[in-house]
């Protein structure tokens, strides 16, 4: 029995199902946006999608794994045959938060294993969404300016290594 | 920044400086014709990255608390020789001694078999099956007499073992398992008849057995339940770890295929990337209150204990998991002590979970807690103690108003022994008559030889009166007592103390004296007492001394000098009534000793044993035979079934005793 007092999220629930439910439901969105678009993508994220709900149902981590790089692999494919940035982004980021809410699911069913949880998983699903909204929102906002004539790809690159050396060059 | 992930961000940086150089240089025409070395060198650090994912994926990244559920698993007798049996699986690698130990162990079992349904002394049975002689099996004899002899594993018994339909996979096991399986099939045809007077049968040879060894395989990980405050500090748990890689082998794959979207899609894996190093770690000390739900619970009785966090700080905290600390002798049996919880400032959550109470004193330890940032990118761990006022131990006494069981005590064995007949006085039995005497009861005059009197004369009935008696109540604490079925039933000596608890009210209402001893590691010596602050001090003493901890002892020494201590500290007209699972021989030397010093013993005896494995079967059949030793001796033994109250016990051994 849980009583909660003035919280975020008031509501308990079985442990790592919030996370689940969430990757589960990034998977399905990730088949749904590439799918559609490139044959190779459909298979491969719709096996990278069974594969991520039968490893949460089967407690199974490796299994989620082989089902997440399955869905990376889709939207990949789904880049090479030119897929418009609209659908690609999102299912971009789906994809990580797959990946993310997935993995946390399983850390969190093994730290409290028979235990509730109220409100943290939801919190860390809707932090890490609105970051993936804002991050394919930036990203979709730059490959709109960018102009034909300059090498998109090259302004990309810089602007990833500048990020990047950053990061790694800060103390 | 993580010191393992700052290599991967910085390779990151620099191949996508050199490609957007390369990239804008290829506006202009071909440069030195790198593409396709840049093309190329995308799809290598594609695939590399991408089972960089795959591992980071597999790697947990949950905060390790302790194992507070776990519970201390009593050993049922039989499984060390279980463990034993198992070494000799046909691979060769059993442990030779302990094969001639099997062997030793079932003709012993045996020859105490043979000795009491033919009526053979010890040395006679032994030789007998020594000589391939006994039992009727022709090759359970064969075995017996000699274990190393012609292994009959015929094509079938192998072939079976293979299919997994056929448990042992050896001869050796598969003899081992059909000996003592004929040694079951004759306990159970036996009749055991009522309990013998002063009748003598040699009560086996006093080998160790196995359990002898259980003490020793009883590891607790007390480090894990540490009693202090500790604070890990922010420690890094690794999520959003993979998203550099992720971010590489998107960029990889996009050079490879020449797609400047699969480029750009590696972007967003950075945006995440820039989330997780942007969090910063909880610094947040949350307050945790325990509050238990019953002040002295009986045992067996659902306690409810509620964990309330409070967070008295003006700082979110977002995610923050709770481990209460659960004393490992308290199953937890509803809810669960581990809760996640989002704590706004000020704010306060509780969640409540079930124990069932256990026999003793058990503290709990700290509340072990893991706050992690938003992102989750790092947690601080930390054991906390409970805010003042809060609860941190239960206490669980046996009752001393439990349900007396009433066990009779020996009548006839010294001169001052017993609940024995005395003189003419208040009583029930007959004993004389006398003369009347003013002040006599009109009750106790015999009005029968009034009638029959011509001259009128008075006479006073007088009935034999019945002296207290002296009893000592004796609980057997060595390590090889802690031992269970296995049912969920509570171990030997917590039966053995609930039983001494009733025995010892029943005896006090009786106006018996009783005192209390511990047969252990740590000695107890009560000495024998009336009254009710009497009966309450023992009911307290059963319940939480030392002398009786709730899980067994770090040493299983026998002190032989025991008996002559108690024979010094108690009367000489103490009867014992020994608590014992008689599991093993000790025992045998105590109540020889015991009865030598002039002390009749009784033996109450919870039974531990089940009708499971090889080992366990073997481990009920020589307690059974142990059992009716003593009965042949002389000594009163009252099996108790785990399933059946004392009271039942203690009914059915009354049969035999008054046959």
């Amino acid at each position: 029995m849980v009583t909660v007092s003035d919280t975020v999220f008031g509501r308990a629930h079985q442990a790592g199902s919030v996370l689940g439910a969430a990757a589960l439901g990034a998977a399905v969105l990730t088949v749904v946006l590439v799918g559609p678009v490139y044959v190779v993508s459909l298979l491969a994220t719709a096996v990278g999608a069974l594969g991520v709900t039968l490893g949460l149902v089967r407690e199974d981590r490796r299994f989620a794994g082989i089902g997440v790089i399955a869905l990376l692999g889709g939207v990949v494919a789904a880049g090479w045959v030119g897929t418009a940035p609209e659908r690609l982004l999102p299912a971009t980021a789906l994809t990580l938060l797959c990946w993310e809410f997935g993995s946390s699911s399983f850390d969190r069913r093994t730290e409290l294993r028979g235990g509730n949880v109220s409100g943290s998983e939801l919190l860390h699903v809707g932090a890490a969404t609105g970051v993936g909204v804002l991050g394919t929102g930036i990203a979709y906002g730059g490959s709109r300016v960018l102009e034909v004539g300059v090498s998109t790809i090259g302004v990309i690159l810089l602007l990833v290594a500048a990020v990047a050396l950053g990061m790694a060059l800060r103390d | 920044m993580r010191p393992d992930v700052r290599p991967r961000v910085a390779v990151l940086g620099i191949a996508a400086l050199a490609g957007g150089v390369l990239a804008l240089l290829e506006v202009q025409g071909d440069f030195l014709g790198a593409s396709a070395a840049l093309f190329a060198l995308g799809g290598v650090l594609g695939v590399a990255m991408t089972y960089l994912v795959y591992r980071d994926w597999s790697s947990t990244r949950s905060v390790e608390f302790p194992d507070v559920e776990r519970q201390r698993e009593f050993p049922s007798p039989g499984s060390e020789f279980d463990r034993m049996l198992s070494q000799f699986d046909g691979s060769g690698r059993g442990h030779l001694p302990d094969r001639q130990s099997i062997h030793q162990r079932l003709v012993e079992v045996g020859a105490r078999l043979l000795a009491y349904t033919e009526q053979y002394s010890q040395e006679e049975a032994t030789a007998a099956i020594e000589n391939g002689e006994w039992p009727g099996d022709p090759e359970v004899a064969a075995f017996l007499e000699d274990p190393d002899g012609e292994e009959s594993d015929s094509l079938g018994n192998q072939l079976l073992s293979k299919l997994g339909r056929d448990e042992p996979t050896s001869a050796f096991q598969r003899n081992v398992r059909r000996t003592v399986d004929d040694f079951a099939d004759r306990i159970e045809l036996l009749d055991f008849g009522p309990d013998a007077g002063d009748s003598t049968i040699l009560l086996g040879s006093a080998s160790a057995t196995d359990e002898d060894q259980t003490g020793r395989r009883w590891s607790v990980d007390t480090e894990s339940r540490s009693e202090d405050e500790t604070d890990s500090g922010a420690i890094s748990t690794g999520t959003w770890r993979g998203m550099t890689s992720i971010a590489l082998a998107l960029v990889g794959f996009g050079f490879l295929l020449q797609e400047a979207t699969v480029v750009l899609a590696g972007t967003v894996a950075v945006g995440f990337g820039v989330y997780a190093e942007a969090s910063r770690p909880v610094r947040v000390t949350p307050v945790v209150e325990r509050s238990i739900g019953a002040d002295n619970p009986s045992p067996g009785d659902e306690v409810e204990v509620t964990v309330t966090v409070r967070n008295e700080s003006d700082r979110l905290v977002p995610d923050l998991a709770v481990v209460d600390g659960v004393p490992e002798g308290l199953p937890v049996t509803e809810g669960s002590p581990r809760h996640g919880m989002v704590l706004r400032p000020g704010a306060s959550a509780s969640y409540t979970y079930t124990v069932t109470a256990r026999r003793g004193v058990h503290t709990f330890g700290p509340a072990y807690t893991a706050a992690r940032d938003l992102a989750g990118t790092t947690a601080r761990t930390r054991s906390l103690s409970v805010s003042e006022g809060s609860d941190t131990s239960l206490r669980c006494t046996l009752s001393p108003e439990a349900f007396p069981t009433t066990v009779s005590l020996h009548q006839q064995t010294g001169g001052l022994l017993g609940r024995m007949p005395a003189g003419g006085g208040e009583g029930i039995e007959f004993h004389s008559t006398r003369e009347y005497r003013p002040g006599d009861s009109m009750s106790r005059i015999d009005w029968k030889h009034l009638a029959r009197s011509a001259e009128d004369e008075l006479t006073t009935v007088r009935f034999r009166e019945e002296r207290a008696a002296t009893v000592a109540i004796v609980i057997d604490t060595y390590p090889v007592a802690y031992l269970a079925n296995g049912s969920g039933d509570a171990n030997a000596v917590d039966q053995a103390l609930e039983a001494a608890t009733r025995l010892t009210g029943s005896l006090l209402d009786d106006g018996d004296q009783v005192g209390v001893a511990a047969l252990g590691e740590t000695p107890l010596w009560i000495s024998p007492d009336v009254g009710m602050d009497h009966r309450k001090r023992l009911a307290e003493l059963l319940s939480v001394d030392d002398a009786f901890p709730p899980t067994p002892p770090e040493s299983g020494e026998y002190h032989p000098r025991w008996v002559r201590e108690f024979h010094r500290r108690y009367p000489s007209e103490t009867q014992t009534i020994l608590l014992s699972p008689l599991c093993d021989e000790r025992y045998l030397f105590l109540v020889r000793r015991l009865q030598g010093f002039g002390h009749p013993v009784t033996i109450v005896s919870p039974d531990p044993t089940v009708d499971g494995t090889v080992g366990e079967r073997l481990a009920r059949i020589d307690r059974r035979m142990r059992i009716e030793a003593l009965r042949e001796s002389g000594v009163r033994v009252v099996d108790m079934d785990p399933s059946e109250s004392l009271a039942t016990a203690v009914s059915e051994a009354s049969e035999r005793w008054s046959q």
